[in-house]
């Protein structure tokens, strides 16, 4: 199959191109299935990054609606685009049904979220109005102006990536330009194509670009990198490296991921429940998201009850998500910790769905995924801590009173959020991604300060430099 | 000419202010017959009730004679609304005029979305899904075996002989107009061509034939080798902006359509099987669009109506990213001048369609 890319929100087609005969980039796939993708030409660079744009100068209203008009879309399960991502991430990403549909109502629900854009905002810049106008802040008035061009490294690993940085990039009003992942080329295609359909000349549609290259290539990306305004980097230290190398100095790099999650289970009556939200914790993507739990650390006390109650929970979860398509390497490294571990703990449960795995006192990375828990026993919830370091993303925690018993230690050790059992993937409002705010790292503030006339708190007169300076007065005036 | 193109006009024959309905018919007529001088490779005729959007209560009629007064070109319905009509009797009748005419006739089916013709023929409207999936197996059966029988809810008479058998083998080429995800469905998985309408962008067009393709594919269908028709609007003139002059025309048009549905009403709200269209005249109103004119905008933008160039601009890239190659055009939709309606097929036929190249690749 191949895929599309767009330029300024517009299909860029055969004779866009600067040239007739094209050969197209293959993406090998977890599934073993090909998918082609054109390269992308200069004419494409040269458009994308020098296309002017209304998006600045669009109100939030207009965006957010635009944005909840789409996401109504997405909502309906017979939407053909709809339909065809789930068939897309299910026949090439080995996505599971559940799991895709799953995804699909992720993204209707991020769209549709327009209340929560507009909290989103208020939460991280202070005021959603700054976005549209100058606000009243203090002794000054205060803009938040987009950046410029974002260019978006996506991973591949969760789709709902892709839409969270477009919405993040579109609120705060900034042009962007994509990078799909070869390992979900489908997702932010799928969003822009749902935007052409809805509104083909909304600035929000026209301010994107999609498309690929191979990270071999020196020409395309660097390009990108040299030219636009911030960096949206979802990827490893090498990704990192790769844009340190090639962006300009004053080119703000945006840095997201690779993280690890883990859950603690502390003392609790309800092993039922906790079990079941640890068995979500531990299957959504399969484990290959940041926020994806991976260890499950449990007190020693309940941990055999636990145990039972947490494999049938993982049973049921598979049963409602079943597990997606792993690739060769994939099994081969879950089957060899299987066996690994065969010998070395006390009781090894597994399905073809799922395993636990009892492990004492270690990191359980690299972790095999597949839906498989390292599980440890723990004498008291502050063990935990030799195990936190700045890698880890997530750290669940049930009961959720436990919480703030361990959040300072958690939080001085570097973790980024701290959430209840069952809800690793679920962002609340005003919460941190990475360590960041970032939609405040999409934004540049200017301020238009008040004039000497405007007496500041705590100061009896006018600030008039010079005469103050003339009359030996600074110490005077310090309150 | 590009020798791979094919090409042809619709009949809308819309009563617009200031047109007989004597003229109108008579148009119908004479740019048939004007497209056939052409070398247009097709002709469509239209089915409304009860308005003056379309003032053609039955498209075979019209094509029958169309058929009649022509020799080369090829006729079609575009569309029958099949649950207001008995399948067998439309079988019988496309039969029919495929032998008269040597296997001119094409046939377009659908289930329609006029309230009002549903409640003066008696069908219940949210039921027209399973009647036109019905009725197409009724048809399909009888041209096939030379016979057909039902026992449904909706159709149930025994075995009987159906006759003229068809000139065309199989069957003539059956086109539907699908929009909703459901009817969308079913025509991919019979592989039935789509006539693309013109109200939609190509952007969108193609979301549907992917999702088309994709249900035709895994049904065995050979998705390249499927005639779809694209659908629209023409309209080209190099004296005088027709962009803008199309305007008023398009307003009145569009305004008429949505009136003559009644779908988006309090009385079409409830009709089973429409939650597609009522959410994309609800995405129009949250884009600002209130009366159903202000989409004339997007018509116009969607449509190769402009200047030579702009239309050849515009049909390349719709040829392009949707790979079909036969497009159909409604010329009258731009103006009540017969003038300009012809001068906008010479210009398509000697300028714009010369130019058209089809792509090897779909996008």
């Amino acid at each position: 199959m191949q895929l599309p890319i767009f330029c300024c929100g517009r299909r860029y087609t055969q004779s866009d191109r600067d040239s007739a005969s094209i050969d197209t980039i293959t993406l090998k796939q977890r599934t073993g299935l090909d998918l082609e993708i054109p390269p992308i030409d200069k004419g494409f660079i040269k458009r994308s990054i020098e296309a002017s744009t209304d998006l600045a100068d669009t109100p939030l209203c207009s965006i957010v609606n635009f944005l909840s008009n789409v996401g109504k879309n997405w909502k309906m399960a017979d939407y053909p685009r709809r339909k065809i991502y789930v068939n897309h991430l299910c026949r090439y990403l080995g996505y599971s049904r559940a799991m895709a549909e799953n995804e699909a109502n992720w993204i209707a629900l991020l769209l549709c979220a327009s209340n929560r854009i507009y909290d989103s905002l208020a939460c991280e810049l202070g005021d959603w109005n700054m976005v549209d106008r100058w606000i009243c802040r203090e002794e000054v008035n205060l803009k938040a102006l987009p950046l410029g061009t974002l260019l978006h490294l996506l991973p591949g690993n969760v789709p709902l990536s892709a839409v969270i940085s477009m919405i993040r990039a579109a609120v705060t009003k900034n042009r962007s330009i994509i990078k799909l992942s070869a390992d979900d080329p489908f997702t932010s295609s799928a969003i822009l194509q749902s935007f052409i359909e809805v509104d083909a000349k909304h600035p929000v549609t026209t301010s994107f670009s999609i498309g690929y290259w191979p990270r071999s290539d020196s020409e395309v990306g660097p390009q990108f990198a040299k030219h636009v305004d911030a960096i949206i980097a979802w990827g490893g230290n090498d990704l990192l490296a790769w844009c340190q190398k090639h962006a300009r100095e004053s080119t703000d790099i945006i840095k997201f991921g690779p993280k690890r999650s883990l859950t603690i289970i502390g003392e609790c009556d309800d092993f039922e429940e906790a079990a079941k939200r640890v068995a979500f914790d531990a299957s959504v993507y399969d484990q290959r998201a940041c926020f994806s739990t991976r260890q499950v650390f449990v007190m020693d006390s309940i941990y055999n009850d636990f145990k039972e109650k947490l494999a049938k929970a993982m049973t049921l979860v598979s049963e409602l998500i079943p597990k997606g398509q792993a690739t060769l390497d994939e099994l081969a490294d879950q089957a060899l910790t299987l066996q690994q571990n065969r010998f070395l703990t006390p009781e090894l449960l597994f399905s073809d769905a799922w395993s636990i795995v009892d492990i004492d006192s270690r990191l359980a990375e690299p972790h095999c995924l597949g839906r498989t828990i390292y599980l440890q026993k723990i004498a008291q919830p502050e063990a935990v801590y030799p195990y936190i370091d700045k890698s880890v993303q997530t750290v669940g925690i049930y009961p959720h009173g436990l919480g703030e018993r361990l959040r300072d230690e958690l939080a001085r050790r570097g973790v980024s959020r701290i959430v209840e059992v069952g809800s690793h993937n679920v962002f609340r409002l005003g919460g941190s991604h990475d360590g960041l705010l970032p939609m405040q790292r999409l934004v540049r503030f200017v301020s238009q300060e008040a004039p000497s006339s405007q007496i500041i708190k705590g100061m009896p007169a006018e600030i008039d430099q010079v005469l103050i300076l003339e009359n030996d007065e600074f110490l005077d005036f310090i309150p | 000419m590009n020798n791979d193109l094919q090409w042809g006009i619709f009949l809308l024959t819309t009563q617009s202010p200031g047109l007989t309905p004597e003229e109108v018919i008579r148009r119908a007529t004479d740019y048939t017959l004007y497209a056939e001088k052409l070398g247009m490779n097709s002709a469509w005729t239209l089915e409304h009730h009860f308005t003056k959007y379309g003032l053609v209560g039955s498209a075979l009629t019209q094509a029958a004679f169309l058929l009649g007064k022509t020799a080369t070109i090829n006729v079609g319905t575009a569309i029958n609304v099949i649950p207001t009509e008995h399948p067998v009797r439309l079988a019988e009748e496309v039969a029919l005029l495929d032998q008269m005419s040597g296997g001119r006739v094409m046939f377009g089916i659908g289930r329609g979305h006029f309230i009002k013709d549903y409640m003066v023929f008696g069908v219940d409207m949210s039921k027209n899904t399973e009647m036109l999936m019905e009725g197409y197996e009724l048809m399909m059966q009888a041209w096939a075996t030379g016979s057909c029988s039902a026992q449904s809810e909706y159709y149930n008479f025994p075995k009987v002989d159906v006759n003229p058998p068809t000139y065309t083998k199989p069957n003539p080429p059956v086109f539907t107009v699908a929009t909703s995800p459901e009817t969308l469905e079913w025509a991919g998985s019979k592989g039935i061509p789509l006539l693309l309408t013109a109200f939609y962008d190509d952007e969108e067009l193609l979301g549907m034939m992917q999702f088309y393709n994709e249900i035709a594919d895994a049904n065995g269908h050979d998705i390249n080798a499927i005639p779809h028709v694209l659908t629209r609007i023409g309209g080209a003139a190099t004296t005088f902006d027709i962009r803008a002059a199309s305007v008023p025309l398009l307003n009145w048009w569009m305004d008429e359509f949505t009136g003559a549905s009644s779908l988006y009403t309090t009385q079409g709200k409830n009709i089973r099987g429409y939650d597609w269209h009522r959410r994309r005249r609800e995405q129009a109103i949250m884009r600002g669009e209130k009366k159903p004119s202000a989409g004339s905008q997007k018509v116009i933008d969607i449509n190769p109506i402009g200047s030579p160039q702009e239309c050849i601009d515009k049909l390349s890239r719709s040829m392009e990213i949707l790979g079909v190659r036969h497009a159909a055009f409604g010329f009258e939709a731009v103006s009540d001048s017969v003038q300009i309606v012809k001068e906008s097929m010479d210009c398509f036929n000697e300028e714009v369609l010369p130019k058209i190249t089809l792509p090897e690749k779909v996008w």
